[in-house]
């Protein structure tokens, strides 16, 4: 693992000189056999390879004397190595390919723990399967109609993509694919039941399977182009995601089951941003969050000791006029920094409802760190903070924007999609934090208690109830006792 | 303990229960389904709730785990009698597999001596005569007792694995059809548990927290889809109390009155980690209401769900018949049948005559034959403990060593078994004296750090805090300065958890923080230590270890003070003689995302770091007041005498000093050879240990120490794994002998005791503790998967309430497999032995004071041996005392005294004392 990780590091690099590297391995059109690294090949498959290396070696400790560990070792190294003939197919087989060997291993490797009650099942296989068939079904399409296209070719698929049902069957199926391997409703419940298998497989999962949706956006986008509604219902399923994942998180107990909700309404949002024409942020969304999720998977068991270390003091009560200054502080601060940072960086254009996510993200901080530090000290460092940290976050989006510009040159859009679809992002991520927030305050149980049965449902994995109503037992007068 | 002596108090949603002071059945009961009921008719469910409640094992959250004992509900009974019960309850098994002793009979772990002595001691507690058990069974030809019992090992068949018995309705419809109500039913009432004890992650519960368990779930389960809309009408019919639906729901399953018991306390006992967590709580945490009332709105709930799922009535069926191999109901073959076939397994020709005298052997066996073999396995470690005793008179107890020179300093630890290797090892370096003392230090006080708002129970499960202890700065100036740096780290955990659980900025927070979190975890897990070192936690506590942070003392009044220290001096039999440095060590432990951190840490102080404890006792002696009330009390400290607190971290064994050099100590250089020996020692512990960790090279301490820091590592230390023996008694009974840290050691001075008192404290307080420990450790190695924890790696905490493996399930109970084995199992499931060095009746006389203690010994929960005036040890049995060892007839009559015999007194005859026929 380690040696695919250097090799990786050293691929990235290359492709900073040549912009594309390409490995052919059979060209008997339409059974074209290529991998190869591009831009967007290169970052990913750093991604995935050093996520994979570090899971590995956190493996070897932490399931050491475990019967799963051979399977472990096995099933996850085909998952590490699908998910990086994923991130470099440049070509539709090796990609069809790919793709269903990850799922298989994604099966493979939660098998490799029996628990009694759970392990996966049909909730684990039946998404997986579905959207492996959906994805074959829409390359067919695309060999059938246009041959062995480059993946990599920014702009051949869209050149490639013609009019008709069965072009629209292809987007249709491909929206499948992408939102089952990401976890999006209606396809939700296979992530909650991986958790059923040690940590270590949580954290691969993040490197290269639950991305790897976003990827074939990425790649494959220029299939949607040419239909709107596709995209649509894809930013429909993203956002609604958002929605009941978030609302589920609220009443899900379990360390891991908020983390895996999380990861569903975050690859929501990543999908969204794709949608919207924002390839560059998807990428870097990416990239940060499946880092933060296998981080966070590897420690779960710190709950307990963050607790106990916690500093728990009150914090200290400035005046109503000093609180509300501090709170426009807040909002102020980060507002200018970005605002100047945007304007004054060259080559970073981001969208408008990106830049208020942002700003949303950068004033909770901000605020929270003022909550307990209202001295003119504590000001003072905050702003300092946010005028050093927010600067150089964008700095860090332009340069990758700038890395990855010839590979995602030809990301597809679709005119006048992006607007709505972020927008349509705020509104799904705002919407469930809102609704607590006023059920809380404005004194209406009823609200309250119906958000917390629609938490509940969509907390529930969607196995259907076993009810045996089909056995035939007379139903007995009651008082009846038979012994 | 849970809180079973909680009152019943009626509530106004509780029609079943009197108020005390009305007649029972004046008040008028809630009509049942339209009909009327009349108290004498509606079937009791509340003495089934106490029952449950009872057999429930007290359960604290992670943060104050400290191991308990999970058949504590059951130890009035004898040892086999509750493994029958835990069998049938729980499915838990209190012995090995039968294999486990086959193998140990083969490689000789368990050898013919062992089995003769467990045989001997089972025999003189049965009435009527007993084979001896160095008699032959048969002469011709010669068929000793061993063998009898390695034949009949052999031929035993292969019980099933003990499975808890069908007791609720929804398990014997699965039995009788084979669908999978009550895993269903599980799934979701755990969810509603899980929302119940409020947890992390849960924050949309205001629901249950506004109306109470039973009554959120009647309102959403009427109106949930998944649910068929016939269970929707039934779930929507019930109301009002929990108790009133419990029964309800009973009628209309047709339960009949009989079988009414079972089904509660099986509803209970279903999920026994969620029902044990939600009664903890209900006593002592968020969801405060009486355990009772808890309890019977989960058995509402179950039985509610239960009852809408089946058709009505479907209860009505009697109960498949249990298995006849069922665990619980061992029923053997008769023994004739046992005899004759042993018999033939020995190739003997079974004879009317041959097969009485193996009957009579197998009588004293009884269907459960791992109990004799379980005696067995325990006897060999607790001789060979025993025999590593130091005899009477080999080195002079403390008492009489007042008159010698004082030695450099005493260190006071606590009395886990890691002390034992540190104790041993300091030893070796210089003059020094140590003692052992629970490691709350007699300090039944609540904590309250710097940083915290609120203070914390640092003292024993079962002690309740009586005083509060806080931390100040040392120099006033500086308390702004820190008071700002805690504020600092509120703010940053304020902002990052601020943005990480907001409405709009996770999903950036996500992504921007993940580029700086991606390569922490790669560091972390590639290199811990270098990783921890650059987070700063590498040097921990270091305010409290430079002395900026010192104990606030000013809660407590003066004469508290005096009699607290004056309590732990008399109990440590520290009341002269004083070193020139005390040293009071408290142990904590360091480990990485690790739930079960608190089960490291002292057991003592209710699982926390019991430097705090050893901080404030030491400030406490150093008092001037305080000294001058002690040396009022008859307890004169001299002048130059300094108490210092000192830290072990059991982890990395790293034992250090804590906080500044006390003022006016004439002989700086005693405390700096002090601290320099201390982490000496620790050193030598840490290259102790290393062999025995899995994955560590031995005698590497670095290695160890790496452990403390690596959150990929399941196993960071052994911690209290392999505990066999609680010794009570002076050093010199132990002194240099390596006792591989297995035992708890506790000082006691004999000679300074005469009435006991210190003792009965001893064996009624610490001694229960150790019991527990030693108790969950065997149950997480004989029944892993109800109370044991099951593999770390699959570990998904609930807040730090508990945790489960996996996405849902039973909150795990007791402690994980790689906490007891490695890849074969490193903790033998050995009870605890407690060797008490005191006369025999004294320790009659203590028992007596110590009734649980007492239960405890008298069921055989524990083995409790005692030295009497001549040095010889006699186990306690049945209701007398036995000699450890069943002599063999070729010894004389009278064991030869290792001490010069007193001239003229002949040795005291021990009451009640059983004497193995010679």
């Amino acid at each position: 693992m380690a040696v695919a990780f250097a090799a990786s590091i050293v691929a990235a690099a290359a492709v900073v000189a040549t912009p594309r590297l390409e490995l052919v391995l059979a060209d008997d059109r339409p059974w074209r056999l290529a991998v190869g690294v591009d831009r967007l090949a290169g970052v990913l498959v750093v991604l995935v390879s050093g996520i994979g290396l570090v899971v590995q070696t956190y493996a070897r400790r932490a399931l050491r004397f475990d019967p799963s560990a051979p399977g472990f070792l096995r099933w996850s190294l085909a998952l590490t190595g699908a998910s990086l003939l994923v991130a470099t197919a440049a070509s539709p087989l090796v990609m069809a390919l790919a793709w269903c060997a990850g799922g298989v291993a994604v099966v493979r490797l939660v098998a490799t723990t029996r628990i009694a009650a759970g392990g996966g099942g049909d909730a684990l296989r039946r998404p997986i399967a579905v959207g492996d068939a959906a994805l074959v079904l829409a390359l067919a399409v695309l060999v059938a109609g246009a041959g062995a296209v480059d993946l990599q070719a920014p702009g051949e698929v869209a050149a490639a993509v013609g009019g008709g049902w069965p072009w629209y069957l292809a987007a249709m199926a491909l929206v499948v694919a992408v939102a089952s391997r990401s976890a999006q409703q209606p396809f939700h419940a296979w992530l909650p039941a991986t958790v059923a298998a040690p940590t270590a497989v949580s954290a691969l999962l993040h490197a290269g399977v639950v991305n790897a949706g976003a990827v074939l956006v990425l790649r494959l986008g220029g299939m949607l182009e040419p239909f709107p509604g596709a995209w649509l219902v894809l930013a429909g399923l993203a956002a609604w995601t958002m929605v009941t994942s978030v609302s589920a998180m609220a009443v899900t107990p379990d360390a891991k089951g908020v983390l895996v909700r999380s990861t569903a309404a975050q690859t929501g949002f990543l999908l969204l941003t794709t949608a919207a024409g924002a390839p560059v942020a998807a990428v870097a969304h990416l990239v940060g969050h499946a880092c933060y999720k296998a981080g966070a998977f590897l420690g779960v068991g710190g709950v307990v000791s963050a607790r106990h270390r916690a500093t728990v003091i009150d914090p200290p009560r400035p005046g109503r006029a000093a609180a509300l200054g501090l709170a426009g502080l807040a909002v102020a601060a980060p507002a200018l920094v970005l605002g100047a940072s945007v304007a004054w960086l060259p080559g970073y254009d981001p969208s408008l409802v990106l830049v208020a996510f942002a700003l949303g993200t950068a004033a909770v901080a901000l605020a929270g760190w003022l909550r307990h530090r209202p001295d003119a000290r504590g000001v003072l460092t905050g702003v300092a903070a946010t005028a050093v940290l927010v600067p150089a976050y964008v700095a860090l989006l332009a340069a990758l924007g700038a890395y990855l510009e010839p590979s995602l040159a030809g990301a597809a859009t679709v005119d006048g999609l992006g607007w709505p679809a972020l927008a349509l992002a705020g509104v799904a991520a705002a919407a469930p934090a809102v609704a607590t927030r006023i059920a809380r305050h404005v004194p209406t149980p009823h609200l309250e208690d119906a958000m917390f049965r629609f938490a509940l449902g969509a907390a529930r994995p969607s196995t259907p109830a076993l009810v045996p109503v089909r056995v035939p037992v007379r139903e007995r007068a009651v008082g009846e006792v038979r012994r | 303990m849970s809180a079973a002596e909680q009152d019943l108090h009626p509530s106004p949603r509780n029609p079943l229960v009197a108020a005390p002071d009305q007649a029972a059945g004046s008040a008028a009961p809630a009509p049942v389904g339209g009909l009327p009921l009349e108290p004498a008719l509606a079937p009791d469910v509340l003495s089934p709730l106490q029952a449950a409640l009872e057999l429930l094992p007290p359960a604290p959250p992670l943060s104050e785990l400290a191991a308990v004992n999970p058949l504590a509900g059951l130890d009035h009974l004898r040892f086999e009698d509750a493994a029958v019960v835990a069998a049938h309850v729980f499915g838990a098994d209190a012995y090995l597999p039968l294999g486990a002793y086959r193998d140990a009979w083969a490689s000789g772990r368990i050898s013919a001596d062992d089995l003769r002595q467990a045989f001997a001691h089972r025999a003189a507690a049965a009435p009527g005569g007993a084979p001896r058990p160095h008699d032959p069974v048969v002469t011709d030809p010669r068929v000793e007792v061993t063998d009898v019992l390695v034949a009949d090992l052999d031929i035993a068949p292969e019980a099933p694995a003990p499975a808890r018995q069908p007791m609720t309705p929804a398990e014997w419809w699965d039995a009788a059809t084979g669908d999978a109500v009550r895993a269903e039913v599980d799934r979701r009432v755990d969810q509603w548990v899980g929302l119940a004890l409020g947890l992390t992650g849960a924050r949309l519960r205001g629901p249950v927290e506004r109306h109470g368990l039973f009554a959120a779930w009647c309102d959403a389960a009427a109106r949930d889809r998944s649910l068929p809309a016939a269970a929707r009408h039934r779930v929507a019919a019930l109301h009002g109390a929990p108790e009133a639906a419990i029964v309800e729901a009973l009628v209309r399953l047709g339960v009949p009155d009989s079988d009414v018991h079972d089904v509660v306390v099986g509803e209970v006992t279903a999920r026994p980690g969620w029902a044990a967590r939600l009664a903890w709580e209900a006593a002592h945490g968020r969801y405060r209401r009486p355990p009772l009332e808890a309890l019977a709105e989960l058995v509402a709930v179950r039985l509610g769900l239960t009852m809408a799922l089946l058709p009505t009535g479907a209860a009505a069926p009697g109960a498949p018949e249990p298995a006849a191999t069922a665990a619980g109901a061992v029923v053997g073959p008769p023994p004739e049948a046992r005899a004759w076939a042993v018999a033939v397994h020995l190739g003997v020709e079974p004879r009317p005559e041959v097969l009485e005298a193996i009957g009579a052997v197998l009588s004293h066996l009884g269907p459960e034959r791992r109990a004799l073999w379980h005696a067995a396995l325990e006897a060999g470690p607790r001789r060979a403990l025993v025999d590593a005793l130091l005899p009477l008179g080999t080195r002079p107890r403390r008492a009489a060593a007042v008159a010698r020179p004082r030695p450099a300093a005493q260190v006071v630890c606590c009395i886990d078994v890691r002390s034992e290797a540190l104790r041993r090892h300091l030893e070796r370096l210089g003059d020094y004296e140590t003692l052992g003392f629970a490691g709350f230090f007699g300090l039944p006080m609540a904590w309250r750090r710097l940083d915290r708002d609120h203070a914390e129970a640092s003292c024993p499960l079962v002690v309740e805090p009586s005083v509060e202890v806080s931390e100040r700065a040392a120099d006033p100036h500086d308390a702004a300065a820190l008071r700002r740096r805690r504020h600092g780290v509120a703010g940053l955990a304020s902002a990052t958890t601020g943005a990480a659980k907001g409405a709009v900025s996770p999903y950036l927070w996500a992504e921007a923080f993940g580029w700086v979190a991606g390569p922490a975890a790669a560091a972390r897990t590639l290199a811990p230590t270098a990783a921890a070192r650059l987070a700063g936690r590498g040097g921990r506590g270091g305010d409290r270890r430079s002395g900026a942070v010192e104990v606030d003392l000013d809660a407590i009044p003066v004469r508290a003070r005096a009699e607290l220290a004056e309590g732990a001096l008399r109990t440590m039999g520290l009341t002269s003689g004083f070193a020139p440095a005390v040293v009071l060590c408290g142990h904590g432990s360091t480990t990485t995302a690790n739930p079960y951190e608190a089960a490291l840490r002292c057991g003592a102080c209710g699982g926390r770091d019991g430097t705090d404890n050893a901080r404030t006792m030491a400030a406490v002696l150093q008092d001037p007041e305080v000294r001058r009330a002690l040396a009022e009390r008859g307890i004169a400290i001299p002048d130059d005498t300094v108490f210092v607190a000192a830290g072990h971290d059991t982890t990395t064994d790293r034992v250090a000093l804590v906080g500044p050099p006390p003022a006016g100590l004439p002989r700086r250089s005693v405390l700096e050879r002090l601290a320099a020996d201390l982490a000496a020692a620790g050193d030598a512990v840490a290259a102790e240990r290393a062999g025995d960790l899995p994955g560590a090279r031995p005698g590497s301490a670095r290695r160890a120490r790496r452990r403390a820091w690596d959150w990929a590592e399941p196993t960071p230390e052994w911690g209290l794994a392999g505990n066999l023996a609680f010794v009570i008694g002076d050093r010199s009974l132990t002194r240099g002998t390596a006792l591989g840290r297995r035992a708890f050691l506790h000082s006691y001075d004999r000679d300074a005791d005469h009435d006991g008192a210190l003792l009965t404290g001893i064996l009624a307080g610490p001694a229960l503790v150790t019991q527990w420990i030693n108790a969950a450790y065997h149950f997480s190695v004989t029944a892993p998967d109800v109370f044991g924890a099951g593999s770390k790696a699959l570990h998904n905490p609930v807040g730090v309430a508990g945790v489960l493996s996996g996405p849902d399930g039973d909150l795990r109970l007791g402690l994980p497999r790689q906490s007891v084995a490695a890849e074969a199992l490193v903790h033998e499931p050995l009870r605890l032995l407690l060797v008490v060095d005191a006369p025999l009746e004294r320790v009659e006389r203590a028992l007596d004071g110590a009734e649980r203690t007492r239960d405890l010994v008298v069921n055989e929960w524990v083995a409790l041996v005692a030295r009497d005036e001549l040095g010889r040890w006699w186990r306690r049995a049945g209701d007398g005392w036995q000699p450890t060892s069943p002599t063999p007839p070729t010894l004389p009559t009278l064991p030869t005294p290792t001490t010069p015999p007193s001239p003229t007194t002949a040795p005291p005859e021990p009451r009640g004392a059983t004497h193995v026929p010679h």
